[in-house]
Parts: C-alpha cells; sequence; structure tokens
C-alpha cells in the first residue's frame, strides 16, 4: 500500500466507523420516539445525526463554507458518497438536498415535540440504511481486495511498457 | 443472526483485542510515548464497547433494534481490524534508534515553530518517493489528550536530504493549519471575494458539481497555505526544494487537492519579493529564479481552472498574512550577517554551526546549503536536481545542524 493510500485508510477506517456508530444509534432512537420516550443518549445521537446533516447542506448554497466544517468531516468524499448511497436505497422521489433538509426538520421535530410514525420511519429508514452502507465500506477497507490492487499494479507496470 | 451471532462477533473481537495487547506490550516507547497511550487507549474503547453493545444485544426485545445492535458488533469487528494493525508501525517508528540526528533537530525546530500544541515526531522511511505528515489523533477524529504524536513520512530511499527538508516545513504546515485553524482565517479574510467569484462561477451548477467545486477551493487554501507557512519558516530554501521536489514543470491534469506547481511557485517568488528576499539570492541563483518565474505563466483550459486560478490571486495576498502573523517569520536580517562565515565554512567542507560563537539555526544552515549549491552547481535550472542529488552537501549541512543543536546545548549547561 502507498503511503498516500494509507493515510487515506487510516482516516477512512476511522471517518466510517464513526459515521457509522453515529448512524446506528441514529437509527436506534428513530425506532425509540416511535414506540417511547426518548433517553438523553437517544437524543444526543438524533442532534449529532442532525449537526452532520446541516454541515453537509453547507455545501449546497453559493457561498463557501467554513473551512472548520470541512475540516469536521474527515474523509469528506467518502461520507458525501455514502450518504448519497443511502439516500438512493431511501427509495425516496425527492432531490437529495430537499431530501436532507426534510430530514432535519422531521429530527427537529422529534427532538421538540414529537413526529408522525411516518416522518420517524423516514428519519429511521435513512439512518439504518447509512448504518448498513458504512459496515460494507469498512469490510472493504478492513479486507481490501487483492485482484483490486493486482489490476492497479500492472496498469501502472503497463505505462513503463508502453 | 440473533444472539448466537453476537456471540460468534464477541469472540472474534476478543481475538483481536489479545492480539492487539500484545503488541502493545512488546515495548515501551520512550521516544513519542503519546503514541503508546493512544494505541492502549483505543483497545480498552474497543473492549468498553463490546461489553456495552453485548450486554444491550442480550437485553434487547425488538427485532430490528437486535439487528441494528449486532451490525455495530461487525462495525466493531471491522474497526479493529482495519484501525489498529493501520498504527502498528508507528509503535515500531517510535523506538527507532538510527533517525539522523540533524533530521531530528530539524523537526523539533519546526514544531517548535509551527505547531502551537506541540508534536511527537514520530519519523516513518516510506517506500513512497514522498513527504508527509500523519496527526494519528486528528486522523482518528479523536479529541485531543495531551502532545500529539505527528508521523512525518520520508522516503525511505532518501531520508536524511537535507536540501529537501524545507518540503516537510510545507507538510507540518497542514498539522498548523488543524491545530491554529488558520485555514478559515485565510477565507474570512477573502470571503467577499470568494463569495462574489462562486456565485458567478456555480449559478446554474447543480449540487454535485457545487459540492466538489467548493470542497476543492478549501483544499486548494490548504496547500497554498502550508506553501506561505513554509517560505515563513524556511525562506528561499523552500522555492528551490519545492522547484526540485514537485517538479516545476509538472503542469499537467488539474489536480483535486493541489494547486498547479507553476500558481504555486509563482506564488511563493511573490511571498519571497515581499519578505525582502530577491537580493539574498541574486547573486547566486538570479537566472533559476527568473526560470521559475517565466514558466509560471499558465493558460486556464477550462471554466473551472479559471475560477480556481481567480481565487487563487484573490487568497494571494491573505495567505502570507495569515502565515506571518502565525509564525515569526525567517527574513533577511536573520541571515545577512551568517551569510559569508556559513559560505565560506562550505567552501572548506567543514559544517557551518556557529557564527561569531552563536549556534546556527536550520533554516540559516539549509538557504546556506542552497546558495552554495548553486555556487558549486552553476546558477541553472537543471542544478535544482545536482544539488538535491549532492550527498556530500547534504551530510555536511545535516553534521552541521546537528554540531549547532549540540552548540546550544552546551551553552545552556
Amino acid at each position: 500500500m502507498t503511503m498516500r493510500a494509507h493515510i487515506a485508510t487510516v482516516e477512512s477506517a476511522a471517518g466510517l466507523a464513526g459515521l457509522g456508530r453515529l448512524s446506528d444509534q441514529a437509527a436506534l432512537a428513530a425506532l425509540r420516539a416511535r414506540t417511547g420516550v426518548l433517553e438523553p443518549h437517544d437524543r444526543q445521537a438524533l442532534e449529532d445525526g442532525r449537526r452532520l446533516l446541516a454541515r453537509l447542506l453547507e455545501f449546497s448554497g453559493t457561498a463557501l463554507p467554513p473551512t472548520s466544517t470541512l475540516r469536521s468531516m474527515k474523509s469528506f468524499g467518502l461520507m458525501d458518497e455514502a450518504l448519497e448511497a443511502a439516500f438512493d436505497q431511501s427509495g425516496v422521489s425527492e432531490d437529495f438536498v430537499e431530501f436532507l433538509r426534510s430530514l432535519v426538520a422531521s429530527i427537529d421535530l422529534m427532538l421538540d415535540q414529537g413526529v408522525s410514525e411516518e416522518r420517524a420511519d423516514s428519519v429511521f429508514n435513512f439512518f439504518n440504511q447509512l448504518s448498513a452502507v458504512t459496515l460494507v465500506r469498512s469490510t472493504e477497507f478492513a479486507r481490501p481486495r487483492r485482484d483490486l490492487q493486482v489490476q492497479w499494479v500492472s496498469k501502472a507496470a503497463s505505462s513503463f511498457v508502453s | 443472526m440473533g444472539i448466537e451471532g453476537s456471540e460468534l462477533l464477541r469472540e472474534l473481537i476478543l481475538n483481536h483485542l489479545k492480539r492487539s495487547r500484545r503488541a502493545a506490550s512488546i515495548g515501551q516507547a520512550d521516544r513519542a510515548p503519546s503514541v503508546d497511550l493512544l494505541y492502549r487507549e483505543l483497545i480498552d474503547e474497543a473492549t468498553a464497547r463490546l461489553d456495552d453493545l453485548s450486554n444491550q444485544v442480550a437485553k434487547e426485545t425488538d427485532p430490528r433494534s437486535q439487528q441494528i445492535l449486532v451490525r455495530g458488533l461487525e462495525r466493531l469487528l471491522r474497526e479493529v481490524e482495519s484501525v489498529l494493525p493501520q498504527l502498528q508501525p508507528y509503535l515500531d517508528d517510535a523506538r527507532r534508534r538510527d533517525v539522523a540526528v540533524g533530521l531530528q533537530v530539524s523537526l523539533s525546530r519546526l514544531i517548535e515553530r509551527l505547531l502551537p500544541e506541540g508534536a511527537e515526531p514520530i519519523v516513518h522511511l516510506d517506500s513512497d518517493y514522498m513527504y508527509a505528515t500523519l496527526d494519528l489523533r486528528r486522523a482518528l477524529g479523536r479529541a485531543p489528550n495531551g502532545t500529539p504524536s505527528v508521523v512525518f513520512f520520508v522516503p525511505g530511499c532518501d531520508p536524511f536530504n537535507a536540501l529537501l527538508l524545507p518540503i516537510l516545513a510545507h507538510e507540518a504546515g497542514h498539522t498548523a493549519i488543524d491545530q491554529a485553524n488558520l485555514g478559515s482565517e485565510v477565507v474570512e479574510l477573502a470571503r467577499q471575494q470568494l463569495d462574489v467569484l462562486l456565485a458567478t462561477h456555480l449559478a446554474g451548477a447543480d449540487q454535485q458539481v457545487r459540492r466538489d467545486c467548493q470542497v476543492q477551493l478549501l483544499q486548494w487554501v490548504d496547500e497554498l497555505l502550508c506553501d506561505a507557512l513554509a517560505v515563513a519558516v524556511c525562506g528561499p530554501a523552500f522555492l528551490f526544494a519545492a522547484a526540485a521536489f514537485l517538479p516545476a514543470t509538472a503542469d499537467g491534469v488539474m489536480s483535486a487537492t493541489h494547486p498547479f506547481p507553476s500558481d504555486r511557485l509563482r506564488i511563493t517568488l511573490n511571498h519571497l519579493e515581499a519578505l525582502g528576499w530577491n537580493e539574498i539570492c541574486a547573486p547566486t541563483a538570479a537566472q533559476t529564479m527568473s526560470w521559475l518565474r517565466d514558466i509560471a505563466a499558465r493558460q486556464p483550459t477550462s471554466g473551472n481552472e479559471e475560477f480556481l486560478r481567480q481565487a487563487c490571486e484573490v487568497l494571494e495576498p491573505h495567505l502570507l498574512a495569515v502565515a506571518t502573523g502565525h509564525v515569526s517569520a525567517f527574513l533577511p536580517e536573520h541571515y545577512v550577517a551568517v551569510s559569508e562565515p556559513a559560505l565560506r565554512h562550505l567552501r572548506r567542507r567543514t559544517p557551518p554551526c556557529e557564527v561569531a560563537g552563536s549556534p546556527l539555526q536550520p533554516e540559516q544552515i539549509q538557504l546556506a546549503g542552497w546558495l552554495y549549491g548553486f555556487e558549486l552547481h552553476g546558477d541553472l535550472p537543471k542544478s535544482l536536481a545536482t544539488i538535491v542529488a549532492d550527498e556530500d552537501l547534504s551530510k555536511l549541512l545535516m553534521r552541521a545542524v546537528e554540531a549547532a543543536r549540540i552548540q546550544e546545548l552546551w551553552a545552556t549547561t
């Protein structure tokens, strides 16, 4: 593995694990919101999930977000990709940004006064998908496919020959 | 999967944690104890999370919640499989005894000048021909706890090249930006102009293009700021090292993370001029600097490139202001008095470690080395390569840094 790949792996593996844990906790909290009272740790998980979505929304306008926003999202590309994949698998017809906005609004309601089952389900579905997607990617980092590495090496080698 | 699956996962995680504990207890990292501390902290946290998740799975009655909790165990397994082994090489690096003292002293000087939180440096000799830094705690998304462990990657095939050490100043700049939030300072100073540029450029662009463009610009800000910090710390030695290492001619496809080398070198030349370095370099390197300025005139080829390069122009004056606000700059007046005596030492092939009884600093020694290199190899662009490859000169400079440090310690005892 090259050094750049190694640095990216350390950051990505840690970033994905963090995002995965967050989505697990937020999904569990959304389930509890449907059936009972939110515990303090559930509220914290939903607030963390909301913060993540709000940070991503900062990149949807034309004003440059603060660099701290990008810095707070280690492996931004990977997170962006995971969130988009979870959105795709949620099967909703809205635009991605609109969908994120509606999730933020649902979480706000959930934290404030409670929400309809339908809204709670959409929050649960999204974080449940995100949890599954991040686990698949984490597995790829933990067990990188040898055939892909071999392909890369042979491509690089052939560029010297041709 | 249920309880049985969770029990299997628990045992697998315990196996990994046992192996990781063994690796942690092989030896104590006396040179960078913070990396040992971090590693043990990760093991302890994983153990606590394992117990917590196992208890929750056992108590949970709702099948959907149980499924998420079991997934949490699988995630923990992947985490201990991937993150802990990635850190093990640094435990070994922290115990190395074969790192040149000159390199260690140069790193300490960079840390002292650039990093407000300090750092315990870990030198990693890498198979890539590349320099980099990695703040382990930040890379793992963890809150600060004591002095940060920062890995300094150096090319294993040429680990102690004194002429290229200014590249590590650029790399340490990334950690400085993290520690002091310097990128935000630059963006805030240029915000009005940048937002006007962005609004024009991104009008009508879709969300993905907007995100990509904004992320790219923020990454370019970091790179340009690291260059400015390296200029402030190393002076013209950074220009020469960057021109040799990038190299100056490497303008190809636009990078998502780095501005074009020609733009970086042009901005670096402008910073040096603003700090008053041109006269110092002119006698020995005027032609090379003039050539670097000539090649730094690239025509934009796409709309995105034009926008990003306009943004670089907007950022340029703020980069040096933020860099020199963060670090007390290495200026011509810090070099003029030592220049001739240092060059005399180098011409005699003795290490330029002190002038008039005062030890020289690594940045003074590096610059004298480069300017002597041009004297020896000629004021030509190709000399950037031959100077970097001059192993005798590099060894002499490393020795000088080492001897200067010994003298400094001697004077304080």
